[in-house]
C-alpha cells in the first residue's frame, strides 16, 4: 500500500518533471519550490498539532507524513539552475546550493531518508518512535537551511 | 522649584517596580532567543511576560493607588496641560504625569499585542508554531508571526522613547525617575495627596491568576485543562 503511493508519487514527479522541465523559467521553478516548501510547512504543523492532542489520530498523522515523504522525495528536483536570486523572485536560497552541490544533494538525502521513515511510523500509533521521528525530520530539515537557506 | 527641602514620598509599590524590571529584562531576552532561532527560551520568555503584562493590567484596576488606570489615564487637556509645563518642570505628579501615562498605555497595548500574535505565530518550517497555532492554518501563521515581528519593533520604538524621555527628566529636569522605578520613593512630589497602597493579598491573588491564565493558554487552551 505505502509502496504504491510512493511509487505512484515518484511517477507523478517524473512525469510532471519531464513535460516541464523544457519549458519552466527560473522563476516558475522558485515560485513552485516556494508553494512546495510551503506545503511541507503545512505538513510539519499538521504532525506538530496532531501530536499536541491528548491523542493524536494514526490516520491524520499518516495522512501528513506521507504527503512529507513524497514531497521530500521530489525536493532535489526544485533546485534548476537559474532559480536562485537570478530569478528574479524573492527567495531565500543561497548560491551555495549550486556551488557545493555534493554537500546540498547529501542534506536532501538526508531528509528524504528520515521523511521515509517517518512515513513508516506515523500511522502506527507508537507515540514515542512518532514524536523521536518528527524530531529527526525536523533536524534534516534544520541542518539543510542552516547552511543554505538564508535566515528571515 | 526647591527641590533641597523635598521629603521622600512613596509612590511605587514593590509590585509595581518588580514587574517593571522583569518586563525591561525579559523582553531583551525574548527578542535575543528569537534572534538565535532558540525557540524553548522564547517560549518561555514569552509566557513570562505575558504573565507579568496580565498581572500588570489586573493591578491597573485593582492595586494600588498610583498604578491604578484611572489615576494615571487622562483626557488631551490634561496632557497638553502637561506639555506646557514639561521644560520648566513646574508641575510634579506622585504617579505617573498625564503624558507619562500614555507612555504606560502604548507600552502595556504592544506588550499584549506581540505576546498574543506570539501564540498564534508559526515559524516558516512550521516545526514549532505558538501554543494556539493550532487556530490557524500554516499560511496565517506566518503572517501572524510576521505581524508579531513588526509589533516588536513598534515596541522597542516605544521603549526608546520611554527611555528617551527618562533621560530628558534626568537631565533637564534633574529628577531621577529611574531611582523612583528602582527604591519606589520619589522627592518634590508637590502639594499632592500621598498614594493609597493595595493589599498583599490582592496581588497574590492577582498573580496566582495571572500565572493560571498564562499556564492555561501556554498549554493551548484545552479543556479539560488537566
Amino acid at each position: 500500500m505505502r509502496m504504491k503511493i510512493i511509487l505512484g508519487a515518484a511517477l507523478a514527479a517524473c512525469v510532471a518533471g519531464a513535460a516541464g522541465a523544457a519549458a519552466m523559467t527560473g522563476a516558475q521553478a522558485a515560485a513552485d519550490r516556494q508553494a512546495h516548501m510551503k506545503q511541507m510547512g503545512g505538513a510539519m504543523k499538521g504532525i506538530f498539532d496532531e501530536l499536541q492532542k491528548p491523542s493524536p489520530a494514526p490516520a491524520a498523522l499518516n495522512q501528513y507524513a506521507q504527503r512529507l515523504d513524497a514531497l521530500a522525495a521530489q525536493l532535489p528536483s526544485w533546485f534548476p539552475a537559474g532559480s536562485g536570486a537570478e530569478s528574479g523572485v524573492k527567495v531565500a536560497t543561497k548560491a551555495d546550493i549550486w556551488a557545493r552541490p555534493a554537500e546540498f544533494s547529501a542534506r536532501a538525502a538526508a531528509l528524504k531518508t528520515e521523511a521515509h521513515k517517518l512515513a513508516g511510523v506515523a500511522g502506527g500509533g507508537d507515540s514515542a518512535a512518532i514524536q523521536a521521528q518528527f524530531r529527526a525530520v525536523k533536524g534534516a530539515c534544520g541542518a539543510c537551511h542552516e547552511g543554505f537557506k538564508v535566515k528571515s | 522649584m526647591t527641590a533641597a527641602s523635598a521629603e521622600r514620598v512613596k509612590v511605587w509599590d514593590a509590585w509595581v517596580r518588580l514587574t517593571h524590571w522583569l518586563v525591561a529584562a525579559l523582553v531583551p531576552v525574548a527578542w535575543w532567543t528569537a534572534e538565535k532561532g532558540m525557540m524553548a527560551p522564547h517560549r518561555l520568555a514569552g509566557y513570562a511576560i505575558m504573565a507579568l503584562v496580565l498581572f500588570r493590567l489586573w493591578w491597573g484596576v485593582a492595586g494600588s493607588s498610583t498604578a491604578r488606570f484611572a489615576s494615571f489615564v487622562k483626557g488631551p487637556r490634561a496632557f497638553l496641560g502637561y506639555a506646557r509645563t514639561l521644560l520648566d518642570g513646574s508641575s510634579r505628579t506622585v504617579g505617573h504625569n498625564p503624558m507619562g501615562g500614555w507612555s504606560v498605555v502604548a507600552l502595556l497595548v504592544l506588550l499584549v499585542a506581540v505576546t498574543a500574535l506570539g501564540l498564534f505565530a508559526v515559524d516558516i518550517d512550521g516545526f514549532e508554531p505558538g501554543p494556539l497555532g493550532r487556530f490557524v492554518s500554516f499560511d496565517q501563521g506566518r503572517v501572524i508571526a510576521h505581524w508579531h515581528e513588526l509589533t516588536f519593533w513598534a515596541l522597542v520604538a516605544v521603549i526608546a522613547l520611554h527611555i528617551a524621555a527618562v533621560v530628558f527628566y534626568l537631565v533637564v529636569r534633574r529628577e531621577n525617575l529611574v531611582g523612583a522605578m528602582i527604591g519606589g520613593y520619589k522627592r518634590d512630589v508637590g502639594d499632592h495627596a500621598p498614594p493609597r497602597f493595595a493589599p498583599v493579598w490582592l496581588a497574590v491573588l492577582g498573580a496566582a491568576l495571572a500565572a493560571g491564565a498564562t499556564w492555561w493558554i501556554s498549554k493551548g487552551l484545552r479543556w479539560p485543562p488537566f
